[in-house]
C-alpha cells in the first residue's frame, strides 16, 4: 500500500438484510488531505464510516484504513484513530474531566489532555458534567477524546448537525485546525456549503453510491455545465423547447435545463416563434444545486 | 487491561450520582431491617428452630440486593448504554469489548458485595444477627447467584431495544420475584398451592441457597443446577443476540 493513501476502499458493498447500505464504493483518501463525504440522511455514510473504522465489515469489497484491515487489526487501528460519531453520547453525569481521563486511560501513549482541553477552551468546564453542556462545548469534548491518541486520521461523522450557524463556524475552524496538525479528516456531512469550504476533495454519496468525487473545482467545472433558462409566457407550449432540454412550467414561469449554449437556442427558437420575453434569463448550477439534482428525491422525503 | 480499571471507577462514580439506583442497591435493604427488625425484633423463637425474626429474613433480602443490581440496575444501563450511543463510542477505542462488558459485572459485583456487607454489619451491631454458619458456601452461593442472575439481566438489556422496554421488563421480572421467591418476605408463610408455583422462580433458588449456607443447612443441588442452567442459557442468548448499537 502506497504511503500516501489514508484510506482505501476497493468495490465496497454492505447489506444488511435486503437493504444494500453501500453498494460498489471504490475511494482513496490521501493523507493530509480533508476528505468530505456528502450525501442526504440514509445515503449510506455512517455505514461507510463503519466500515472504515472496522465497527462493522463490508459483506464484500476491500477496507484498507492507515494500512490495517479494520475488521481484524481494529485495536491496532483504533490506537491511532479518533471518532466523533453522530449520536454516540457520553453517560449524562460524567464530567469533562473524568470523560478525558477515561479516553486517555485507553491509548499506549496519549496527549497529556489537560493541554488539550485548553487547546479546545474546556479548561473551565473540567468539572461541569457532560449533561449541562452545551451543543458546542459537547462537540469540542468529542473532538478532544477524538484527538486524545495523535491520531493519523480523525473521522468527523455529522460534526455540526445541530449546531448554531455560530457554532457550527467555529467548528469550521477546529477542521481546519485538526488537518493543520498533521491528521487526515474524513469529514462527513449533509450540508454542501460545509463540505464546499472545508474539504480538499468530495465524494457525493447517495442511495449507497458514488455519484461524484473530486476537489469542489473539479466538481463545479465537471456538473454545473448545466444551464437553467426561465422566463415568462402565458399559453407558451413547453413541447416547442422540448428539444432543447428539460421543461418545466410552472404557471406562466417556463424553465429550461440543458446544456451549453441553452442561452442561444432558447432565444432563437423564441425568436422563430415571434415570442419576446423581457424577463429571460439564465443560469448555471452551484455545487448546492448538484448535490439537489443528484439526491434529490431523498432530500424531498427528508424535507 | 489498560482502561479496565479506570472505566471500572469511573461508572462506579457514575452509580453513586443516580440516586434511586443506589437507594435501592444500599439504602433499601437497611430500611426493611430497621422496620421489620424494630416490629418482630430478633428474640430467638422456638418455632423458628430457635432463630429470630431477623435472622430469618436477612438472607432474603440477601437476595434481594442480588435482585436489584443484577435484574433491575444491569438491563437499564446496557440498554441505554446501546441506545444513547454510549457503548458505540467505546467501541471506537482499542479497549477490548470483554472489558467494557466486564467492567459493568464487576462494579454491579462490587455494589452487591457493599450491599450485603452494609446490611450485615448493620443487623450484626443492632439485632446481633445470626453469623452464618457455613461462610465460604454462602460467599460462594452468593457470587453465582449474582453471575447467574447478571445474565438474566444482560440478556434483557441485550433484548429489549430501548431503555424504556428494558426497564418495563426489568420490573416484570423483579418484583414479583422479590415478593414470591422469599426475598423481601419469606416463602414459609405462602399457602402451600403458593409455594408450589413459586418453587421454579429463579430467585427462589437464589434464597434456598443463602438460607441454606448461612443456617448451616445442606444445599440442595437442584437449586444449583437449576440456576446455574438459567444463567447459562441466558448468557448464551444474550451473547449472540446482543448488539452494541
Amino acid at each position: 500500500m502506497e504511503q500516501n493513501i489514508a484510506v482505501r476502499l476497493e468495490h465496497v458493498r454492505r447489506e444488511y438484510g435486503d437493504v444494500v447500505a453501500v453498494d460498489d464504493v471504490s475511494l482513496d483518501i490521501h493523507d493530509g488531505e480533508i476528505f468530505g463525504v456528502i450525501g442526504p440522511n440514509g445515503a449510506g455514510k455512517t455505514t461507510l464510516v463503519n466500515m472504515i473504522c472496522g465497527m462493522v465489515p463490508p459483506s464484500t469489497g476491500t477496507v484498507h484504513t492507515l494500512g490495517f484491515d479494520p475488521t481484524k487489526e481494529e485495536r491496532k487501528l483504533r490506537e491511532i484513530l479518533g471518532v466523533q460519531f453522530q449520536e454516540a453520547e457520553l453517560p449524562g453525569a460524567i464530567t469533562v474531566k473524568e470523560a478525558l481521563e477515561l479516553y486517555s486511560s485507553f491509548y499506549r501513549n496519549p496527549r497529556n489532555w489537560h493541554d488539550l482541553a485548553e487547546e479546545w477552551g474546556l479548561q473551565h468546564k473540567l468539572g461541569a458534567r457532560f449533561e449541562k453542556l452545551s451543543g458546542g462545548q459537547k462537540q469540542r469534548l468529542f473532538i478532544c477524546l477524538a484527538l486524545l491518541n495523535k491520531p493519523k486520521l480523525v473521522v468527523l461523522d455529522e460534526l455540526t448537525t445541530g449546531l448554531d450557524p455560530n457554532a457550527r463556524r467555529q467548528s469550521w475552524e477546529m477542521v481546519k485546525q485538526i488537518r493543520d496538525g498533521g491528521a487526515t479528516v474524513l469529514l462527513v456531512t449533509h450540508f454542501m456549503e460545509e463540505a464546499e469550504y472545508l474539504a480538499d476533495r468530495i465524494a457525493l454519496i447517495n442511495q449507497g453510491v458514488i455519484e461524484a468525487m473530486g476537489t469542489p473545482e473539479e466538481l463545479t467545472r465537471q456538473h454545473t455545465d448545466r444551464r437553467i433558462v426561465t422566463f415568462t409566457s402565458p399559453g407558451f407550449d413547453p413541447g416547442a423547447l422540448a428539444h432543447l432540454g428539460t421543461v418545466s412550467t410552472n404557471n406562466d414561469r417556463i424553465a429550461v435545463e440543458g446544456g451549453r449554449f441553452l442561452m442561444a437556442e432558447v432565444a432563437a427558437t423564441l425568436r422563430d416563434m415571434d415570442i419576446d420575453p423581457v424577463d429571460l434569463s439564465t443560469q448555471h448550477t452551484s455545487l448546492e444545486d448538484l448535490f439537489i439534482s443528484l439526491t434529490g428525491g431523498s432530500t424531498m422525503e427528508e424535507a | 487491561m489498560r482502561g479496565f480499571f479506570t472505566l471500572a471507577k469511573t461508572e462506579f462514580r457514575l452509580f453513586m450520582r443516580e440516586p434511586a439506583a443506589m437507594f435501592f442497591t444500599l439504602v433499601f435493604p437497611l430500611m426493611l431491617l430497621f422496620v421489620f427488625g424494630g416490629v418482630f425484633g430478633n428474640e430467638p423463637q422456638d418455632w423458628m428452630d430457635g432463630m429470630g425474626s431477623v435472622d430469618v429474613s436477612v438472607p432474603g433480602y440477601m437476595g434481594m440486593i442480588i435482585g436489584t443490581t443484577a435484574i433491575m440496575s444491569i438491563p437499564i444501563i446496557i440498554s441505554e448504554y446501546r441506545h444513547k450511543g454510549i457503548f458505540r463510542r467505546l467501541r471506537a477505542t482499542p479497549i477490548h469489548p470483554l472489558a467494557i462488558i466486564g467492567a459493568q459485572t464487576l462494579i454491579y459485583l462490587t455494589l452487591t458485595a457493599l450491599g450485603f456487607i452494609i446490611l450485615f454489619i448493620a443487623g450484626k451491631l443492632v439485632y446481633d444477627l445470626m453469623t452464618p454458619q457455613r461462610p465460604l458456601m454462602l460467599v460462594l452461593v452468593l457470587l453465582i447467584s449474582f453471575l447467574c442472575m447478571a445474565s438474566l439481566g444482560f440478556l434483557i438489556g441485550a433484548y429489549f431495544k430501548t431503555p424504556r422496554t428494558a426497564s418495563v421488563v426489568a420490573n416484570i421480572v423483579y418484583f414479583p420475584q422479590i415478593f414470591l421467591a422469599g426475598a423481601a418476605m419469606p416463602r414459609e408463610i405462602f399457602s402451600d398451592t403458593l409455594r408450589k408455583w413459586t418453587e421454579w422462580l429463579p430467585m427462589t433458588q437464589v434464597t434456598n441457597m443463602i438460607k441454606a449456607a448461612w443456617w448451616g443447612e445442606s444445599l440442595n443441588p437442584w437449586n444449583l443446577v437449576y440456576l446455574v442452567g438459567i444463567g447459562a442459557v441466558c448468557m448464551v442468548i444474550s451473547s449472540r443476540i446482543f448488539r452494541w448499537e
